[in-house]
């Protein structure tokens, strides 16, 4: 282990970093919500509290997050326990795309969902609520997918099996057998899903009717369309408290779930042998496909088509400067834009984010790491607009630069890092440490030559999911983001909501060119197959 | 503009985070920014920026003459409908984004002025703007063109006898589905729409009205584009709506744009209870080409410009001595129009707007 003073002097990286970059602008939003007329009055919670709008919106935010939540378990729950017992050709490429759902930008979801939706032909499907939990349910069918998977693979089907040879019909096993020895797995991943649904904003502010609004959309509406700062300020702040709330119950059942005793190490898979269990895979291998490829497909479908057929317009346009077109630069500059923050924002969001996670495997109880994650939690609207009105004036003036994009993907991104990498530092087993501290290594040398070697994989997977997460950071960087630099997510968002052919195709085209790129990112590292989870 | 792509992260990586976090702070606003200070003689200054709404429109050659006696290019920055516009300028207002905004009106005023978004200046055109469209005294906004809001219908499917005749109409079942309007929230003329509809039933009755036209499946969308190209039958590819809440010259603007020629235009303006709109530019605060930015003005108030506009963004110019072209024969004026008084709708936008986004959710 580090030296206390070493390690003392570690924490204040993050901690001067958190200090300038989300307490900063909390505590400027905390002035805006209750200082706004010169004196400081707690009129503008009055206000926003007695809105029966305010009421509706987060009644609506919070059965939206329900209902995402059962659906994804309703349709993940089957496909987690074919994932946990079978294994089969396609097994891969379905674990795969699912990885890829969950990255996936929300701008991009959004116009897959009404694209695929609208081939579909099924009405009031591509838009509105139905719409809204579709895309919730391709972002996050990933998350139990994989977290219930993985436990459930782990639990040893032998106790079933004497369940069943003692006669219990099989709703009897997953009833009083299987159920309570699962639902630990099943509540976290809930959790999870809760808390990203609870929290979406792309999806909702592209694929919501008007009017329809969770809190992330109504803090949007407040600032940007009413310029309604204080009450946009009250909101955000009711957001931290509320997002808060939530992260501390969603890391203390991951925890209560990483402590679990009595699971096996390696999992017995089978190949389906019976009929029943062939079309059950086969069955799961077909819906998944439609669920988790469907989408994709539609874009570039949309993307390479047009009214004259298959063509390549829609790219070509993307290079076209900005005469007549909403955005100020070509689209290709978008894509170049992107890449450049994304990079910027990886690197901080590495160092950041695995600097807290070595200071937290060192000795944290769940509730230090809860405080520690806690900043880390907070939506991207809240941030950007945050980061939006602390910048933009003396002392500190970063709205002329591009500077604050990056930082603020970074923030948006550093959780995950820390959840990857911290599994990592925990495996690192501390008499191997005390071993090379006997021997003479100083804490660098330890941290060099022990830690380093182990955690590198886990740091591989935490910078591919950072870069897809700053790749398709939309909720931040629209209030950050000025015409001179567009990323891709804000030029979609854009198209999208212009009207005409062309400007559709070049949505869709900008998409299929995101969808690549975070594709290879994410299934790049996550073939690395460490034990570092991005959940 | 951009960080340079190879100063963040190496630097990032060679000194540890904090220090480097200002440098790259400092990195992005060394870069030539457009927002750097304005300066008589660097290369920023030949550049003018407009900031304006999306469905804004002019003709390349008029520009171009622009340049050619200014030495001033111009850069056209679209941000959405014209409330969300000056939104977004308001909301960068320290920074902005560029040098002139067009596209505010009579009903947004109100914030951007209190809150100091302009700059005074007075073209030496003004004088031959009519004393009644010059709202602002202080001149931090010139006027630069009028239009009226009216009801469109397709006539496709609508005859002049089975169109509606006013706001009243719109929620009878005859018009069920039919009807889409823009967000007032986002909008200029869904701004004027809805102050229509308040100036017609009284701040007690207009939620009610609305309520109603709920009920009877109005559409909303963002912007004019959208509701004009997106939703209305008689323009849009897959338009499913043939009343749309436009303008009194649109009509004319698409049997411009007809081709070949129809023998009437294919969409006709409802000539009652519109609601007028005057369209503003300003020179923002903190602009970096405040000179660029005067000349522009100057340049929106003379003759080629004012005529220009007439048959690209289809609205009136403010300077009596323009007439309309022959094609507005196909557009004619209001009969009644609706109107709320400027400080009456200053005061009150705000509460109308949000009142209207709870009624409508």
């Amino acid at each position: 282990m580090l030296t206390r003073a070493a390690e003392r002097l570690l924490w204040l990286l993050p901690l001067a970093f958190f200090a300038l970059f989300f307490a900063y602008p909390v505590l400027n939003l905390l002035v805006t919500a209750l200082h706004p007329d010169g004196h400081w009055e707690l009129a503008v919670f009055g206000q926003v509290f007695s809105d029966s709008r305010f009421w509706s919106v987060l009644w609506f935010t919070v059965w939206l997050a329900a209902a995402s939540t059962v659906l994804t378990l309703l349709v993940a729950l089957p496909g987690a326990w074919v994932l946990a017992r079978f294994r089969f050709w396609g097994k891969g490429l379905i674990e795969a795309l699912a990885v890829v759902a969950f990255v996936m930008p929300t701008v991009v979801v959004a116009a897959a969902v009404s694209s695929s939706t609208e081939r579909l032909g099924v009405p009031g499907l591509s838009e509105g609520v139905p719409a809204i939990l579709l895309a919730h349910l391709y972002l996050n069918v990933g998350v139990v997918l994989r977290l219930v998977g993985n436990y459930w693979s782990q639990l040893d089907p032998q106790v079933e099996e004497a369940a069943a040879a003692l006669g219990a019909p099989p709703w009897r096993r997953f009833l009083n057998v299987t159920w309570p020895r699962l639902a630990p797995a099943v509540l976290a991943s809930s959790a999870i899903v809760f808390l990203f649904t609870f929290t979406s904003f792309g999806v909702v502010l592209i694929l919501g009717r008007i009017g329809q609004a969770n809190l992330e959309v109504l803090i949007y509406r407040k600032v940007v369309q009413l310029f309604n700062l204080p009450e946009g300020a009250v909101l955000a702040i009711v957001q931290i408290i509320l997002v808060a709330v939530l992260l501390v119950v969603q890391s203390w059942l991951s925890r209560r779930l990483e402590t679990r005793q009595g699971l096996l190490a390696l999992p017995r898979l089978q190949r389906p042998r019976t009929a029943g269990q062939r079309s059950i895979v086969a069955a799961f291998l077909v819906c998944s496909l439609a669920l988790l490829a469907g989408p994709i497909v539609a874009v570039f479908l949309d993307a390479f088509g047009g009214s004259q057929g298959w063509s390549l317009t829609n790219y070509a346009a993307l290079g076209t400067s900005n005469e007549g077109t909403i955005l100020f630069v070509s689209p290709i500059e978008a894509v170049r834009n992107s890449l450049v923050f994304a990079v910027a924002a990886t690197v901080i969001a590495l160092i950041i984010g695995s600097v807290v996670a070595f200071v937290l495997s060192g000795r944290a109880s769940p509730l230090t790491e809860s405080i520690w994650l806690l900043p880390l939690g907070v939506s991207a609207v809240t941030l950007g607009f945050g980061l939006l009105i602390t910048f933009d004036e003396p002392p500190v003036n970063f709205r002329g630069s591009a500077a604050l994009i990056p930082i603020a993907q970074a923030l948006v991104a550093i959780p995950f890092v820390t959840r990857a990498v911290l599994p990592t530092l925990r495996s690192v087993r501390g008499n191997i440490r005390e071993a090379a501290a006997t021997l003479g290594a100083t804490p660098l040398q330890t941290w060099r030559f022990v830690d380093l070697p182990m955690i590198v994989r886990g740091l591989a997977v935490a910078a591919g999911f950072a870069m897809a997460i700053s790749l398709g950071e939309f909720g931040a960087t629209v209030f950050l983001a000025r015409s001179e630099f567009p990323t891709i997510p804000i030029a979609i968002y854009r198209f999208l909501g212009s009207p005409g052919d062309i400007n559709y195709g070049q949505a869709m085209a900008l998409s299929s060119i995101l969808i690549v790129v975070t594709a290879l990112v994410v299934v790049g590292t996550d073939r690395l197959r460490t034990s570092a989870r991005y959940l | 503009m951009f960080i340079k792509p190879s100063r963040v992260p190496a630097t990032l990586a060679a000194l540890g985070i904090v220090p480097v976090l200002l440098l790259a702070g400092c990195a992005g606003s060394d870069a030539p920014a457009t927002s750097s200070p304005p300066t008589s003689d660097g290369p920023e200054s030949t550049e003018v920026k407009l900031l304006t709404y999306d469905s804004y429109n002019i003709s390349k050659s008029v520009l171009k003459d622009f340049t050619a006696k200014t030495g001033y290019e111009v850069k056209i920055v679209k941000a959405e409908d014209a409330v969300a516009t000056v939104n977004r300028a308001l909301l960068t207002k320290e920074n902005p984004e560029a040098d002139v905004l067009f596209g505010i009106d009579n009903n947004t005023l109100g914030r951007a002025l209190d809150v100091g978004l302009f700059q005074p200046y007075q073209a030496p055109d003004l004088a031959q703007v009519p004393q009644d469209l010059q709202l602002d005294p202080e001149h931090r906004v010139t006027p630069i063109d009028t239009g009226d809001v009216c009801l469109n219908y397709d006539r496709a499917t609508l005859s002049a006898e089975q169109a509606p005749k006013g706001l009243e109409d719109l929620t009878g079942a005859d018009f069920k589905d039919d009807l889409v309007v823009e967000n007032p929230a986002t909008s200029t003329p869904g701004l004027a729409f809805l102050l229509a509809t308040i100036a017609k039933y009284g701040e007690d009755g207009y939620l009610d009205y609305w309520t109603k036209l709920k009920d009877n499946g109005v559409k909303v969308e963002d912007s004019w584009d959208n509701a004009y190209y997106k939703q209305f039958s008689a323009a849009a590819k897959n338009g499913t709506k043939p009343i749309v809440v436009s303008y009194a010259s649109s009509p004319a603007a698409e049997m411009y744009y007809a081709d070949p020629q129809p023998e009437q235009a294919p969409t006709a303006a409802v000539l009652n209870e519109c609601y007028n709109q005057i369209e503003f530019a300003g020179v923002l605060n903190n602009a970096a080409n405040p000179t660029g930015a005067q000349e522009f003005i100057n340049f929106m108030l003379t003759r080629p410009y004012q005529e220009d506009i007439m048959t690209t963004n289809w609205v009136y110019s403010v300077l009596p001595s323009v007439q309309p072209p022959a094609v507005y024969e196909y557009a004619p004026a209001p009969q009644t129009t609706l109107s709320i008084p400027f400080e009456e709708v200053n005061q009150n936008r705000e509460q109308w707007v949000e009142d209207w986004t709870s009624v409508m959710q």
